[in-house]
Parts: C-alpha cells; sequence; structure tokens
C-alpha cells in the first residue's frame, strides 16, 4: 500500500488507493421462503398487507411502498434450488418460464392473478397457473418494477388439485433470509483524512461472497459513518448499513475502476464528502444497484490514517 | 486527446529511428506516418480511433491486435489522402491492443499500444460455455433492465455498445449494407404499439446518430441491398364495428420516402382467416425476412402460426406454411409450430422457431424441407435445449456455414450454437432481468473507408 497523502504519478496527479480481495468483507447468504399450496387453475386472490418488512427486516408500508407485484413461474428447479440461486444471485432468464406482473396503484393491497399481465398483454390465468411436477410459482413483491432488483419479499405457491385455497397472503419478508457478514477479519483500507481520495478497484477479483466481479455491475459507491460504533457492532448490524449510518455519501459511477471520493454527496443534504472524522467507524462500499443479490459487491472498514496511509492488520493491529 | 490514462500514442517513424528502429529508414519522406494519435471512444470504450498525417496522399490502413499481435487490420482507405483516421472495431473492453500504422507503399509507424474502457455500467454480466458462438460476430439488441444494443465477438464477448434510453424496447438490430452504421428498432410489442417508434441509425464508430419515425412499429424490418428500409407496421381497420389490429409492410425509400408495399388485409379475411385471439391481434406479425433475388417479402404471423411469402411487387401472397390460411400443409408426422417468431428460408428448407408448439411446453427448433409442388413440408431435423427453455416471445434460428445452427431463445436470455447432431458447443445466459430480440450475424466490422 503506498502513501496515499503524498504519492502522486510523474503527472503529479494522486497516486489511486488500490483495493484489494483481502480487504474486502466475506458473507453468506440464503433464503427460506415459505411455500402455501392453493387451488389449481383458479384466479387466486393474492393479498400483500402482511408485508410489513422486507426480507432484509426493514419496515415496510404494503400500501405504499410495494411498487410491484409479481408472479414467476420457474422450470427444471426445485424450489430449495431457486432459493440457493436468489442467494448466489446465479438465477438466469433461462429458469424462467413465464412472468406476469401487475404494477400497484398504491390504493389497495389485494389484487386477482387475473390482473397480472405479460407485459400488458393479458393471459388466461386459468391455463397459466396449473399443477406441474417440473414448475414452481414464486409471488414476489418489489420496489420498482425490475424483474432483477428492488425484491421486497417473496412466497413460493403451489397450485394442486387438492387444495381448496384461492386467497394468499404474502407475508413479512423478515426470517426468511439468513445473512452472515464478516466484516473485522478482513484488511480495512487506511485512507487519509485530507483529500486527494482516489480508490482503483479495478484489481478486485472476488466480490464478497466469493463469486467473480461483476465489474459492470458497479453503479455507485457509498461512504458512511456510523457515529459511537465498533466494526464489530457494525458487522452486527451489517443488513442495516443505510438506515443506521449517522452520515452516508454516494457517487454514482459510470463504468470507471476508480473514483475520487471528494465527488460524493450527502444522500440527504446533497453537500460534498468533506473528510474522514474520528468519534466512530467509517466504510467504503460498491454497490450493484442492479444486482439480484443487493448486497454490497466490495464492503470495508476504512481507517482514516491522519494524513498519513498506513496497513492496518485485521482487528486493528498496524503492521 | 492524451497520451495518459486510457489513451495511448504511437510512434511516428521520426521518434523510431531515434530510438534505433530501422523500418523507416528507407521510406520516402512524404509517405511516413507522423503525429500518431489513438483514443479511446468516450462514448464506446471498445472503440479505439488512429489517426496520423502524411507529407504526401497516402493510403493506409491500421494492423492492430491483442496480447501483442497484429493479426487484424483497418480497411485500406480508398482514396490517398494526407490527414488519416481510422476506428478499430471488435475490440474488447478493458484490454490491451497494439496497433501499428501501415502507409502503402511507405512506411510503418512504431507499434503502440493502448488499452480499452471499462464496459459501461448497467450491462449484464453474461455467463458463457464453450467456445465459437459465430466466426464473426452477433449483433443483437439487450431488453429488460438495461435496453441496448451489444455487438458480441466469436467468444460472446461485448465488442461494442449502444444504450438508448428512450423508454422503448429493440426487437432488431441489423449492421447496415455498408457496414458503416447499425440499425435498429425502438419499438413496442407489449399491449399496444407504439407511436413515437422509430428505426434509428447509429454511426458503427460512434460519430453520431439520427432516426426515421415510423409510427406503430412491430417486432422486425430488414435493409435491401439498395438500402431501403422494410419494416413491419401495426396497421388497425374496421371489422364488424371493432378495430382489428392487422399489419401491413411499410418501406423506406434511401430519399425517405415512406410506402405501402403490403398488407395483410391483401391477402386474409378476417372473416375467414381468423387466427387464434382476435383480441389481442388478428394477424400479430413478428417476423420479416427478404429476398432480393425473389423480390419477396417473408413474414410470420403468430396467431396465425403462419409464415407467408409476400411478392413486392404485387402484395400478393402466393403460399402460406402454417396453420391459418395455409396452402402448404405438414406432412404426417411432422411436428406442427404454434405462435413461431422468426424463421430462416435457405432453398426449400426452413428453419422456424417453435415457441410454443411443443406439448412439453419447451420452445424449439423445427426444420422443415418444403415441397412446394406437392404443397407440403417435411419435418427433417429440430433442436430444444437442455435443461429446457420456454419463449414467450421473440426467437431465432440461423443456419451457418459449416451446418451448425445458431439458435437465439430470446426471451429466455440464451444464445446456442449447435451441431447438425443436436450437440450443444456454445452457451450464453443472461442473468434473471434481461433478455435478447433478434439477432444478426456479421462477418466483420470494418467497413470500407
Amino acid at each position: 500500500m503506498g502513501d496515499a497523502s503524498e504519492g502522486a504519478d510523474s503527472d503529479g496527479a494522486p497516486t489511486p488507493v488500490e483495493l484489494t480481495d483481502e480487504q474486502n468483507y466475506h458473507f453468506a447468504a440464503s433464503l427460506d421462503i415459505p411455500t402455501v399450496e392453493t387451488a389449481s387453475g383458479v384466479d387466486l386472490t393474492v393479498c400483500w398487507d402482511q408485508a410489513v418488512t422486507d426480507f432484509r427486516c426493514h419496515a415496510m408500508d404494503p400500501m405504499l411502498d410495494v411498487d410491484n407485484l409479481a408472479l414467476l413461474r420457474l422450470r427444471n428447479l426445485s424450489e430449495l434450488e431457486i432459493e440457493e440461486r436468489l442467494s448466489l444471485g446465479t438465477l438466469l432468464m433461462s429458469d424462467i418460464d413465464g412472468y406476469l406482473s401487475y404494477t400497484t396503484d398504491h390504493s389497495t393491497t389485494c389484487t386477482p392473478l387475473s390482473s397480472l399481465s405479460l407485459f400488458g398483454t393479458a393471459v388466461d390465468i386459468t391455463e397459466e397457473y396449473v399443477a406441474s411436477a417440473d414448475r414452481r410459482y414464486m409471488l414476489r413483491l418489489s420496489e420498482g418494477t425490475q424483474l432483477n432488483a428492488g425484491t421486497q419479499t417473496m412466497l413460493f405457491v403451489q397450485p394442486t388439485e387438492d387444495s381448496t385455497v384461492t386467497e394468499v397472503h404474502i407475508p413479512a419478508g423478515c426470517g426468511f433470509l439468513d445473512f452472515t457478514a464478516d466484516l473485522v477479519s478482513s484488511l480495512s483500507v487506511p485512507l487519509p483524512d485530507e483529500p486527494p481520495w482516489e480508490v482503483d478497484w479495478g484489481g478486485l477479483t472476488r466480490d464478497g461472497q466469493g463469486t467473480p466481479i461483476n465489474f459492470a455491475g458497479i453503479d455507485h459507491l457509498l461512504i458512511g459513518f456510523y457515529a459511537g460504533l465498533t466494526a464489530e457492532a457494525l458487522q452486527a448490524q451489517i443488513l442495516d448499513l443505510e438506515q443506521i449510518a449517522t452520515a452516508m455519501w454516494s457517487l454514482d459511477l459510470t463504468g470507471a475502476f476508480s473514483a475520487d471520493l471528494s465527488r460524493a454527496t450527502h444522500v440527504v443534504d446533497g453537500t460534498p464528502f468533506t473528510g474522514f472524522a474520528p468519534g466512530g467507524v467509517w466504510i467504503l462500499a460498491l454497490m450493484c444497484s442492479q444486482c439480484q443479490n443487493p448486497a454490497p459487491i466490495f464492503l470495508t472498514i476504512v481507517e482514516p490514517s491522519g494524513g498519513r496511509a498506513v496497513i492496518v492488520e485485521p482487528n486493528g493491529v498496524d503492521s | 486527446m492524451s497520451i495518459l490514462g486510457r489513451s495511448a500514442r504511437g510512434f511516428a517513424c521520426p521518434v523510431a529511428i531515434v530510438v534505433g528502429l530501422s523500418a523507416c529508414a528507407d521510406d520516402a519522406p512524404d509517405a511516413r506516418p507522423l503525429d500518431v494519435r489513438a483514443w479511446v471512444d468516450p462514448a464506446i470504450p471498445m472503440l479505439v480511433h488512429v489517426a496520423w498525417t502524411t507529407e504526401a496522399p497516402t493510403l493506409g490502413s491500421v494492423a492492430f491486435g491483442a496480447a501483442g499481435a497484429l493479426d487484424r487490420s483497418s480497411s485500406v482507405e480508398s482514396e490517398p489522402t494526407t490527414e488519416h483516421e481510422h476506428t478499430l472495431f471488435g475490440l474488447r473492453a478493458n484490454t490491451d491492443y497494439a496497433f501499428q500504422v501501415v502507409v502503402e507503399g511507405g512506411s510503418s509507424s512504431d507499434v503502440g499500444t493502448i488499452r480499452t474502457g471499462p464496459l459501461p455500467t448497467g450491462l449484464p454480466q453474461m455467463s458463457v460455455s464453450g467456445t465459437g458462438g459465430h466466426e464473426g460476430y452477433i449483433v443483437l439488441p439487450v431488453i429488460g433492465a438495461t435496453t441496448a444494443v451489444l455487438i458480441l465477438d466469436a467468444e460472446g464477448q461485448i465488442v461494442w455498445m449502444h444504450r438508448d434510453d428512450r423508454e422503448l424496447d429493440i426487437y432488431r438490430a441489423r449492421l447496415s449494407v455498408d457496414g458503416r452504421t447499425l440499425l435498429y428498432n425502438a419499438a413496442s410489442v407489449s399491449g399496444d404499439p407504439s407511436d413515437a417508434s422509430e428505426i434509428v441509425r447509429i454511426a458503427l464508430d460512434g460519430s453520431g446518430q439520427t432516426s426515421i419515425p415510423i409510427p406503430l412499429l412491430a417486432h422486425d424490418f430488414v435493409e435491401h441491398p439498395d438500402g431501403t428500409l422494410g419494416a413491419i407496421v401495426v396497421e388497425y381497420r374496421d371489422f364488424d364495428g371493432q378495430m382489428l389490429r392487422g399489419d401491413k409492410i411499410v418501406e423506406v425509400a434511401p430519399d425517405g420516402t415512406q410506402t405501402t408495399v403490403w398488407t395483410a388485409w391483401d391477402c386474409f379475411d378476417p372473416s375467414v382467416d381468423v387466427g387464434d385471439n382476435q383480441d389481442q391481434g388478428w394477424t400479430f406479425a413478428n417476423a420479416l425476412d427478404y429476398d432480393p433475388v425473389e423480390q419477396a417479402y417473408y413474414i410470420g404471423m403468430r396467431n396465425f402460426s403462419s409464415i407467408t411469402k409476400v411478392l413486392r411487387a404485387t402484395g400478393d401472397c402466393p403460399w402460406v406454411f402454417g396453420l391459418t390460411a395455409r396452402t402448404i400443409g405438414f406432412a404426417a408426422g411432422a411436428d406442427r409450430f404454434l405462435h413461431q417468431h422468426q424463421f430462416e428460408l435457405q432453398g426449400n428448407r426452413m428453419l422456424v422457431f417453435d415457441n410454443e408448439g411443443s406439448i412439453e411446453g419447451e420452445s424449439r427448433v423445427l426444420e422443415y424441407e418444403i415441397d412446394f409442388a406437392a404443397s407440403e413440408a417435411r419435418q427433417v431435423w429440430s433442436y430444444a435445449s437442455t435443461p429446457s427453455v420456454y419463449t414467450f416471445v421473440l426467437g431465432e434460428p440461423t443456419r451457418l456455414a459449416n451446418g451448425d445452427v445458431f439458435v437465439n431463445w430470446s426471451a429466455a436470455g440464451q444464445l446456442d450454437r449447435v451441431s447438425p447432431s443436436g450437440d450443444l458447443l456454445w452457451r450464453v445466459n443472461m442473468p434473471i432481468g434481461y433478455v435478447f430480440g433478434f439477432h444478426t450475424l456479421a462477418e466483420t466490422l470494418q467497413p470500407a473507408i
């Protein structure tokens, strides 16, 4: 690691601080989505009035916060395999056997399945939602209307010939996701208190789950400050990074491998990022808003180095 | 223009001589490439532009390649000039390339290197298995979380891209006949068609774009050898007091004149040729090909589950193959297609992308040998994906020169190359949320200069 405060190339431009795999957090995620059996070949009534938390246990208003209800039909996969692929972010478009959606009007929390359409084209739901040995059905609530991102909660529905259930309630999502992360064992990133704060992630190879980095997916960067927290305490609340931050700055990215942190702006008041201060924990995260898995691709503790970059070993032991 | 960061500067001959290279020592001074500059295109980071000057008018080209090789070349200029600028195509993002200016009858520059830029954000991360989807390039739209046109190389890597933000979908993209531009349709076939639809022409070198407004564009369009465009356009007509959704073919001449050359109403009668879903659309044409030798269009109609030949000059339909209004039927034992999309007729062989004909509920490709005299089609080949996939919209098969078949599963986000015996040779998969439009295959991306 070079001296981030003083390093410069031959043109005088600041030498970027190179982010490394060793600085990235590690996480493991698994989903356990409940299943409800229903009648087959009927126009179910689907309600989401009980969806008061998303799968990250964040509170949500079923009426106001749900933008889209979708019915996904998947083929060749068991429910367990679907959960695994969702957790890993590896669900393929070819796994989807059918996709119907309904854009909510934020005035109701129930709708008949027949109100869902295939990109605006009505379908005969009594033919499309039927008992099948090799197909699985999943109801999905989302913020936004994209299929790949914004998932709030999910429910498997299984049409069977024996069931007489014609109304389903998508439950609150809290408890579906088992997410464990290790933020404190990784090397932290030393950054000076004062600019320049140019960081370069072009050398990363793996995301927090150990899968190859999708560089084109990295579309924004977050800097977070957590006053009075330790890294361990932050790790314990890792699903709430954006909710519990004392202050957070964001920077939209357009495909580069590096960024100047001084261009980040406060997510609330839009003021530019002016530097690291003592009294809490700082994080730096590379985010992918269009990825299936909303977890940061890269997440690390920033170690303000007081104007001179130093290498900080795991658990805060300076070398 | 900078020699720093993502740009680079090659060494002109005078510099090369200084550093001891002898390539230019015997060249006429006025044929030397001077002031060689290279830079990454700011909008399409997989494009590299190389410019140089010569004291006298000369013809030149640029040799280039990855990993230090100079195994590819831009086209040699057709007219001598002193100001030269070439664009290098087919490059992958974030990759180092060597390049060298070559002057016909003169000298070469020293070899320079340049790194292409990173992929813009928002493009899907495709998974690729096997090698060699196509010997050339694959031109196709991506629809979903991002709407864009991509060009993939033989290994499925993105070598060109253009994002479209006009809130319409793109269903077909193709290189223009002169190879200089890329054409695509910005339209909507989900629900009602769009009044704001248009065919967009964008310079392959990223230098600009124009568009031709054509309201109610449907899925597909073609370009004739003379540059005339032919497009499927939705056409509403009154039928029994209701507005019925049919289709027509609209041509756009090179001078911009738009002419209707065929309508479904010329060949079919909605009271006789009913189709299977008039509420949503009568013919619902969704695929278009053109044969310049026959001067004929071939148009697929989803709700007829039929494909018809259309004579450009008269609008007549000499044959219809499929279900509704058919004049060519299926031989005994042949699988029938249902709600098909793209197809390919070569001689008397027709590949058809069958979206919904299989009783297993999977999409597939069927190939028929058509006996036009007997008005009968015999099935000669079929292919289904393993694992099986269902493509609810779009889908296209293309027979390659060596007999392999390139299959675009479109809405299933999958591309396959399969051998005639059905062995999978190469596959691309998209993550959930992204699908492919129709494809075209291109042998080269280096247009004549």
